[in-house]
């Protein structure tokens, strides 16, 4: 070990002898526990809300997947498409728009005066 | 007079909710985090804040705290982390503010009191050289120098291999003697 050595260690040992033990300033642990209480309060109303009503949510999405897929058993569609009540576009279904966007006025080239 | 619960009583208690039971664990393990938290952001209201946001994830973490480490070695890496966040995102904020010409090596500073060789004081001298160092090294030097842990240890805090640990502080300890050179080894003879 170098003299280097010696007067770099001397140097923090007495730095850590002469050092008060670093600390917070007084009321840390008041101040933690009123964060604690005020962002979990929060945090937990929220996760009893989703724990209740997630199972509901997901009970009534499967309901209605069930009885659209049963409702369109005929419809030659894809399983995915039924369920999520996608109905099949047609070329009947493309001219009815067309008109439905021209009874409302829009896309039809009449300027309005 | 009872004796003090045992860390894992404690945190069975606090996992169940009681509000008492983690308080005391924050009062048997603050200065833990103190040492941690000021020795890399040196003293101040980030030092403060980073502390108590270390308890608040110790907190949301309680239930998957399983013991595999000591708790004080859990919070000190928890606390070391943030530290690190905090100090990158000084760094942001002054290189937002800082215009371009500026030397990139000051952007690395933390806002501790500056050296001011008048005072001659060997403790702020090495306060301030500590400061200077990256935050790589001063992770090391600060859990191996100051807070005297052990190199297994500062490797688990850092989550670093022991080796590596080894390096830094090997380049850590060269900084700090370039740094204080003028100063300490001066003094020393004196």
């Amino acid at each position: 070990m170098s003299n280097d050595d010696l007067d770099l260690e001397a140097a923090l040992a007495d730095y850590r002898r002469t050092t008060s033990p670093a600390a917070f300033d007084l009321g840390f642990a008041d101040r933690v526990i009123a964060r604690v209480a005020t962002g979990f309060s929060m945090a937990d109303g929220l996760q009893r809300v989703f724990v209740r009503l997630a199972p509901l949510a997901a009970a009534a999405v499967l309901l209605l997947a069930v009885l659209n897929v049963r409702g369109t058993a005929a419809s030659g569609q894809s399983l995915v498409d039924r369920a999520l009540g996608i109905r099949a576009v047609t070329l009947a279904d493309a001219y009815s728009l067309d008109n439905a966007l021209a009874d409302w006025g829009v896309g039809t080239t009449e300027v309005s005066k | 007079m009872s004796l003090p619960l045992p860390d894992n009583e404690l945190l069975a208690a606090a996992r169940g909710g009681d509000q008492a039971a983690f308080r005391a664990l924050v009062e048997r393990y603050q200065s833990v985090v103190a040492g941690v938290v000021i020795g890399m952001l040196g003293r101040g209201d980030d030092a403060d804040d980073v502390g108590q946001e270390t308890f608040i994830r110790f907190y949301a973490a309680l239930r998957q705290f399983r013991g595999d480490a000591a708790l004080g070695t859990y919070l000190r890496r928890i606390a070391m982390n943030l530290s690190l966040n905090a100090i990158k995102r000084r760094q942001r904020l002054r290189w937002r503010f800082l215009s371009r010409d500026e030397s990139s090596s000051e952007l690395l500073e933390p806002p501790v009191e500056a050296y001011d060789p008048e005072a001659g004081e060997r403790r702020d001298m090495v306060r301030w050289a500590i400061a200077q160092l990256n935050e790589t090294h001063r992770s090391v030097v600060v859990l191996r120098l100051l807070e005297e842990r052990s190199t297994n240890e500062t490797a688990e805090v850092l989550q670093l291999p022991p080796g590596t640990v080894m390096s830094r502080l090997s380049r850590g300890m060269a900084e700090l003697r370039r740094l204080l050179a003028p100063y300490a080894m001066g003094a020393s003879d004196e």
